[in-house]
């Protein structure tokens, strides 16, 4: 296995492709301004990723993922610790597949 | 709370303290990472690649959705640019994401913001956003989260190449679902110290109606993108000339 061998080319080009994807955005807002109004524009995106992250998966909803939702939403809103509320989540997901939800 | 009244320049620190902060709090991540990680290694044993070759991709991807896609065509032998494009197109969300970062990390000396940017996924993305809006700026809250995901995500890469085809689904254990309640707590969190929720709103109705017409990995694309302009187009309308 060489570093020119046509599967470690194929990986060096994911890897560039990946690198890209993680440092392109965050160096382009560095070459146009961040005016006020830009600045409000970026910081509505962090909310809207994780909306789109867990609204296809509930859309979908099978019981499990509708129950676990609900476990971890409102054991944040009653401000448990974080993990605690990620490991209840789980938890209810396993429980209620266990019991063939 | 966060500031955004404060100027452009406000700027997020990187400090060891914060990245032992964001190992403990993305522990979790470790577990997901390790269980996607034996995924991919059972894939790439059963498709051929040497465990090196999956080791090396794993570290040097380090993006599970990305990975899985490109091995899932690799009998038809994708060439660099093929392979190069699935990674594109399955992490252009990163784009966004990585933007977003900038009002936070860019007052950073350049060195630092190499570590949370290469790390970055989804959950540590998720568990840094949340850190930030309940006024925690120490970039080692996406660092830290981040490695443990790496560290799971590379180690497992070649356990599952060596025993893959041993281990039990790990559905059963609602392992699947860590990155889920990642995100659903991030949510609540942010929306908590939200000031507009109107672009969150018009973007929650274009992932439904995206997810309607065709679902895929366009749909976070799409959230951010919408959001981004509702809220560039807000912060007009309510403050008059920025």
């Amino acid at each position: 296995m060489s570093l020119t061998d046509p599967t470690m080319l194929v990986i060096f080009a994911m890897a560039a492709a990946a690198a890209f994807c993680r440092f392109a955005g965050f160096a382009f807002m560095g070459a146009v301004p961040l005016t006020p109004r830009m600045r409000a524009g970026l910081d509505a995106i962090p909310l809207a990723v994780m909306i789109a992250i867990v609204l296809p998966p509930a859309l979908k909803g099978s019981l499990p993922e509708w129950f676990g939702i609900a476990v971890v939403g409102l054991a944040v809103h009653l401000r448990l610790n974080e993990l605690l509320a990620i490991v209840c989540g789980m938890a209810a997901v396993a429980v209620a597949r266990a019991y063939g939800l | 709370m966060i500031d955004s009244s404060a100027g452009p320049l406000a700027a997020g620190t990187l400090t060891r303290a914060g990245i032992s902060r964001g190992l403990a709090q993305g522990l979790p991540l470790f577990g997901r990472g390790f269980v996607y990680g034996i995924a991919f290694g059972t894939l790439a044993a059963s498709v051929g690649l040497s465990l090196v070759e999956s080791v090396l991709m794993s570290a040097l991807v380090f993006s599970g959705t990305a990975q899985i896609a490109v091995l899932q065509v690799w009998q038809g032998q994708p060439g660099p640019l093929a392979a190069a494009l699935i990674v594109l197109i399955a992490n252009v969300r990163y784009f966004l994401m990585s933007a977003s970062l900038r009002p936070w990390l860019g007052g950073l000396p350049a060195w630092k913001t190499v570590w949370p940017l290469a790390l970055m996924v989804d959950s540590a993305y998720a568990i840094a956003m949340r850190a930030r809006a309940g006024g925690d700026e120490d970039a080692g809250m996406l660092v830290g989260p981040g490695l443990a995901s790496f560290t799971g995500w590379v180690l497992a890469t070649g356990v599952g190449f060596v025993f893959g085809r041993a281990i039990a689904d790990p559905k059963v254990f609602g392992l699947d679902f860590v990155v889920i309640a990642f995100c659903v707590s991030a949510a609540v969190m942010m929306a908590r110290s939200a000031k507009d929720y109107v672009p969150a709103l018009i973007a929650a109705s274009a992932v439904v109606v995206v997810e309607w017409i065709a679902p895929g990995p366009w749909t976070i694309v799409v959230a951010g993108a919408v959001a981004i302009t509702a809220g560039a187009m807000r912060h007009r309308e309510s403050e008059g000339s920025a």
